[in-house]
């Protein structure tokens, strides 16, 4: 029997509008970029299945935490009964995208997958390489039934070379990049690991990028193609000038912590409270004699040691100490309203609770309301970019797993009922992950 | 010779980071990017260094060098009005204006959205400021330090005894460099299949908090989660995670937990510890952290980095070295794979550059071309394209309108 093949897309009215796009996203690269392509109008469907717990917490570190345990992760610490669903790892990333579900290991599951490639424009994952070929659903696979599908397939140290085989994630390309090196306190030599993983949001703008370019070259020649994109690389050009600083003078750089090459003061000082710090920027002789002013004029401030920019600089750290003996009586985000008055960088260094308050992001329009049948209702973070004539909306909350099966199977892909009701009862669809699953 | 975006014009206005990395983006995969500078100073990152030999000339800043590749460069002084002019006609035909000034100075110049729009109905216009457009931070000003402080992911940084500390160099700049790229790619989408031009405006700020730990702060904030703390050095958490020594410096290792342990072991060559109850048994693991690393390091320390590398990545670990930039430099995987390439500059001579950021086999790659030196290209765009005689720009140059 033929089944329909809807090639056409729903309308969005946004710049992306027309282009479909698989999501095997894991963590933040994979899942990041294709929210980003979401968001800017493409149709974006998110595969998982019921039959493997994504790695690294992408749906929560195990499938079923025990409900009524106080659990970090979930939405008020509690992981429901649908945990899932309720995770922050989904809610803090993902939205716009419709989500499936298909045992890639059963060939029902293989030949619905298949389908769907040939009506898609691309695909994205950050597994480990050969991961999706082991699949079965690899860029040669996929280009037999699409020739011109565009695959961009993330990974730390990227797949070919000689690292071909090796494992990593963000935070080794924090390592190998020489990054973890130049964080530190100056004249510290300790490595400090990051609480983050910075490269991951390196991926997460760059492979909308890279995708976007691939089409853009696909709509004038018809050529797909596969991007081995290697998070290190994306990430190197962002340590470009200290890169520069060794290929130009052999020079290997020193960390500098929140120290300035030219700016003084340049620095973090106390406020009043707990772990409270507000950071302060000044660039011109003008900021300085408007800082000292702000501080009232104190004595200290006429010093020889702190007349010139040069000798600023010089003597900062004894410069810090006396700055910070104005700031600690201050809550740092009247220091910064303060100094900014008078056009100095000032900003504090923020907790998230704080930007939820904040009053210009709130003019911004910077967060938005989602009610989610799992999760319930909440101001979300929304997006880094605005339209003027196209603006980003939440079309679709972030996805419940499996929530969109019935659509793109019956809607997209044509499948009545009586297709669709078997594959559910043979576990190759569905909406939870099975009960063995841990 | 033809790369993807060869039929794109790209007017850019851009200085410092934020604004010209998202131009060299474009201008990597072969967008037609005209930097216009102002006469005489350029650039304000021609005098930020670190520079050739430490001799601070504007032509010889690696940062400069870095964010500029690929791009022409023009001088227009955007403050007189036979520059303004020159400006207009080449929007005529270009695709996207990139701008990255404080929000008021385009209008102040004549030259916002609404004006340009009435020019070139399908302009893409992408502004990249520190706090956006609109709001009441809009004219507040910033550096990297204060934009990154505010972008929540520095309260956890460093150790907990002392202050947070910023990341090295300029991340939320070129982050939102980044961002740029591939969001005035989106409206570029819309502008040539679609015909509907527009103003896209990005906030730096935004940027940091739309990023995964910012965007996952702000939902855990929302979700009750306690915020997180700073913890420096330290190594907590599950083992193996984290900076181990060698006998030659130090790499990360990221096989935390009971799920690893098997292959730990393996590697260690230790068979009697994988039913050792200390770091067998999911109780008693968390408690005999210290045990584990007085067996591991001594261990780790008879090898070098290299050796520990290759052998913990056969095993399935996830181990990398922790490279200083000169060792990043000579990294086989990066160099085999031809990540960093030479390019020929008319003042610094033959330098290596960190390369592009991903490369597209259906496209042939095309040699990187140097920074431009200020005005070099002035008679290709001002005479070749627009008309104007030799003549007229001695006039202009006089008239410090170029």
């Amino acid at each position: 029997m033929e089944h329909k093949r809807r090639r056409e897309v729903v309308a969005t009215g946004l710049p992306l509008e027309g282009i479909r796009v698989l999501d095997h996203g894991i963590i933040l690269a994979g899942t990041g970029a294709t929210t980003m392509l979401a968001d800017m109008g493409a149709e974006v469907i998110r595969v998982e299945s019921i039959n493997v717990l994504p790695p690294f917490g992408t749906r929560g570190m195990t499938a079923r935490p025990p409900k009524g345990v106080r659990t970090p992760g979930y939405v008020d610490n509690e992981p429901g009964d649908r945990p899932w669903d309720r995770c922050t790892s989904l809610h803090s990333l993902q939205r716009n995208k419709y989500g499936i579900t298909l045992n890639l290991k059963d060939p029902r599951g293989q030949a619905i997958y298949k389908r769907i490639a040939m009506i898609s424009d691309a695909v994205v994952d950050n597994y480990a390489p050969g991961t999706m070929d082991r699949m079965g659903i690899g860029y040669s696979a996929l280009k037999e039934v699409n020739p011109g599908i565009i695959m961009v397939s993330a990974s730390a140290l990227g797949a070919e070379g000689p690292y071909k085989g090796y494992g990593g994630v963000g935070a080794s390309v924090d390592a190998i990049s020489g990054m973890m090196a130049l964080r530190g306190y100056p004249g510290d030599d300790m490595l400090i690991r990051s609480t983050h993983v910075w490269p991951d949001n390196i991926a997460i703008s760059t492979i909308p990028f890279a995708l976007l370019v691939a089409l853009y070259h696909r709509k004038k020649t018809g050529e797909g193609q596969f991007i081995d994109f290697s998070q290190s690389e994306a990430f190197l050009p962002h340590m470009g000038e200290s890169i520069m600083d060794y290929t130009m003078n052999k020079r290997v750089p020193q960390a500098m912590g929140n120290r300035d090459s030219a700016m003084a003061p340049h620095g973090c000082y106390r406020c009043q409270g707990d772990d409270r710090w507000v950071t302060i920027a000044v660039s011109s002789d003008e900021q300085w004699q408007a800082l000292c002013h702000a501080m009232g004029d104190p004595v200290w401030a006429k010093e020889e040691n702190f007349n010139n920019s040069l000798s600023r600089w010089e003597n900062q750290d004894e410069l810090n100490k006396l700055i910070e003996e104005w700031t600690i009586s201050r809550d740092a985000f009247e220091v910064m309203h303060l100094l900014q008055g008078v056009g100095i960088a000032a900003g504090p260094v923020a907790r998230a609770s704080e930007m939820y308050g904040d009053p210009h992001l709130k003019e911004r329009g910077f967060f938005v309301e989602i009610t989610h049948r799992e999760a319930g209702t909440h101001l979300y973070p929304g997006w880094c970019f605005q339209f003027s004539k196209t603006p980003a909306t939440v079309r679709i909350p972030p996805n419940c797993l499996g929530e969109h099966n019935e659509y793109i199977l019956g809607e997209i892909l044509g499948m009545s009922k009586e297709e669709i009701a078997p594959l559910e009862e043979d576990k190759v669809i569905g909406d939870a992950f099975l009960p063995e699953i841990r | 010779m033809e790369q993807v975006l060869s039929d794109i014009k790209v007017l850019d206005l851009t200085h410092y980071v934020a604004g010209p990395y998202c131009t060299r983006l474009l201008a990597d995969y072969g967008a037609e990017v005209i930097k216009i500078e102002k006469p005489g100073e350029g650039d304000g990152a021609r005098r930020m260094g670190p520079f050739l030999k430490d001799d601070p000339h504007p032509e010889k800043s690696g940062l400069f060098l870095h964010l500029n590749t690929n791009k022409k460069g023009v001088t227009l002084n955007l403050k007189t009005q036979a520059g303004v002019g020159i400006f207009k006609e080449l929007v005529k035909d270009a695709d996207i204006v990139v701008e990255n000034f404080e929000p008021r100075v385009m209008s102040s110049l004549g030259l916002d959205y609404e004006t340009l729009e009435k020019i070139n109905p399908r302009l893409v216009m992408t502004s990249i400021s520190n706090f956006g457009q609109t709001g009441p931070y809009r004219d507040y000003k910033a550096t990297e330090l204060t934009i990154f402080a505010m972008g929540t992911l520095m309260i956890t940084e460093g150790e907990p005894d002392r202050e947070p500390l910023k990341f090295p160099g300029y991340k939320a700049q070129y982050l939102a460099g980044t961002y740029g790229a591939a969001v005035t790619m989106g409206a570029l989408f819309g502008s040539k299949f679609a015909g509907i031009g527009q103003h896209v405006d990005i906030s730096i700020l935004e940027c940091m908090l739309r990023s995964g730990e910012g965007s996952g702060r702000l939902i855990g904030y929302a979700f009750g989660q306690d915020e997180g703390k700073r913890v420096g050095h330290r190594r907590e958490g599950a083992y193996l995670s984290g900076v181990y020594p060698c006998k030659d410096g130090y790499v990360s290792l990221l096989s935390g937990g009971l799920p690893y342990w098997p292959r730990v072991v393996a590697w260690m060559g230790m068979p009697e510890l994988l039913n050792d109850p200390r770091f067998a048994d999911p109780k008693l693991r968390p408690l005999h952290h210290g045990d584990f690393d007085a067996i591991f390091i001594p261990w780790l320390m008879e090898q070098t980095v290299k050796e520990a590398f290759q052998s913990g990545q056969k095993h399935g670990i996830i181990i990398v070295p922790d490279y200083t930039i000169d060792q990043a430099v000579k990294d086989p995987q990066l160099n085999a794979r031809g990540f960093f390439t030479e390019i020929e500059h008319p003042v610094v001579g033959k330098i290596t550059h960190p390369g592009l950021p991903f490369t597209l086999p259906a496209v042939l790659a095309q040699p990187q071309r140097p920074a431009p030196l200020l005005g070099q290209h002035n008679q290709e765009v001002l005479v070749g394209r627009l008309g104007y005689t030799v003549d007229d720009l001695t006039r202009l140059r006089r008239q410090g309108a170029i």
